[in-house]
């Protein structure tokens, strides 16, 4: 077999598996896939104290940045940071859930997906730390008068 | 005519129900009954995040081109003296890259947990969420090169 055709095939051999083939239920339209992402959502909500603590200093960053009238780029630097702590924390909580699934033992691979997906979210706090005192910061001392 | 509108009324709260248990469902499932440990403490959290830094940091070593890569965009961002509101967009660039590697090997750990065949869905996953990381690092790539790019060809052209 040429080279080309190598590197062909092992690029489309993922394209080629059907995910419908393994799955146990497929989503019949996209309101139905809406319905379980809404479903997640209240999941999150309800079972992760993380999540609720989150949700507050979301409000809280938004009630700050009203308050300091910061400008268009400003607001949206802090959706994008908060988007993709939330984004993190969720992906965090479903490798949890399959981690779970898939053993019910302490496997080190289990220990290990599980720490590396909760340091990743830590990453993302910091950085979001990072964005919220970079934006928020200066306006605040102003406002403060210091 | 009014039992057809109770006809529909009951139709409606029905449909509402349905819905409702639908959305509800999953918020309905108690994530401690299937786990194997249960932390009550608080502070515990955090020391796992930090094992998972130490695993990354120790077996990785994505994670040194992502460090140098990081020192890179602060270098660059001291040298050209660069505003509050770039340095939130490069932390945003290279935080990101970050997330998306750690989460990459989140799902890597979890699939050779499941299998150690080499089943087509195991090929998915992983493939996917290496696309996932691959898209995060050109834009991030991108992202840093708009924000440095034009100060840096302005520091070196005067």
């Amino acid at each position: 077999m040429s080279r080309s055709r190598q590197i062909y095939d092992a690029l489309t051999s993922t394209m080629r598996i059907d995910p419908d083939e393994h799955s146990p239920i497929t989503s019949s339209n996209r309101f139905t896939s809406l319905g379980y992402a809404l479903a997640g959502w209240l999941y999150m909500l309800r079972r992760q104290k993380n999540t609720r603590l989150q949700a507050l200093a979301s409000v809280v960053v938004f009630v700050v940045a009203l308050w300091l009238q910061i400008d268009a780029i400003g607001w949206a630097l802090l959706v994008v940071t908060i988007t993709i702590v939330w984004m993190a924390e969720f992906m965090n909580a479903a490798v949890e859930a399959v981690v779970n699934l898939a053993t019910l033992e302490l496997h080190p691979m289990a220990k290990v997906a599980k720490d590396v997906a909760s340091a990743a979210v830590l990453l993302g706090v910091a950085a979001s730390v990072i964005i919220g005192l970079l934006v928020l910061g200066p306006p605040l001392l102003q406002k403060l008068g210091i | 005519m009014a039992e057809k509108s109770a006809n529909l009324f009951d139709k409606l709260v029905s449909d509402f129900n349905t819905l409702e248990e639908s959305l509800t469902s999953t918020a309905n499932i108690d994530p401690q009954a299937y786990s194997p440990k249960v932390n009550r403490e608080y502070g515990s959290r955090l020391k796992y995040s930090l094992a998972g830094m130490m695993h990354m940091v120790v077996r990785h070593q994505t994670v040194r081109a992502l460090s140098i890569w990081s020192l890179i965009n602060i270098v660059a961002g001291i040298w050209v003296g660069i505003d509050l509101f770039k340095w939130a967009l490069l932390v945003e660039a290279v935080g990101v890259m970050w997330v998306t590697e750690f989460m990459n090997t989140a799902v890597e750990a979890t699939v050779n947990l499941v299998t150690s065949e080499f089943h087509p869905m195991a090929k998915v996953a992983k493939d996917v969420a290496s696309a996932a990381v691959f898209v995060s690092v050109i834009i991030g790539f991108v992202a840093s090169v708009l924000v440095l790019g034009p100060p840096i060809v302005a520091k070196l052209g005067g």
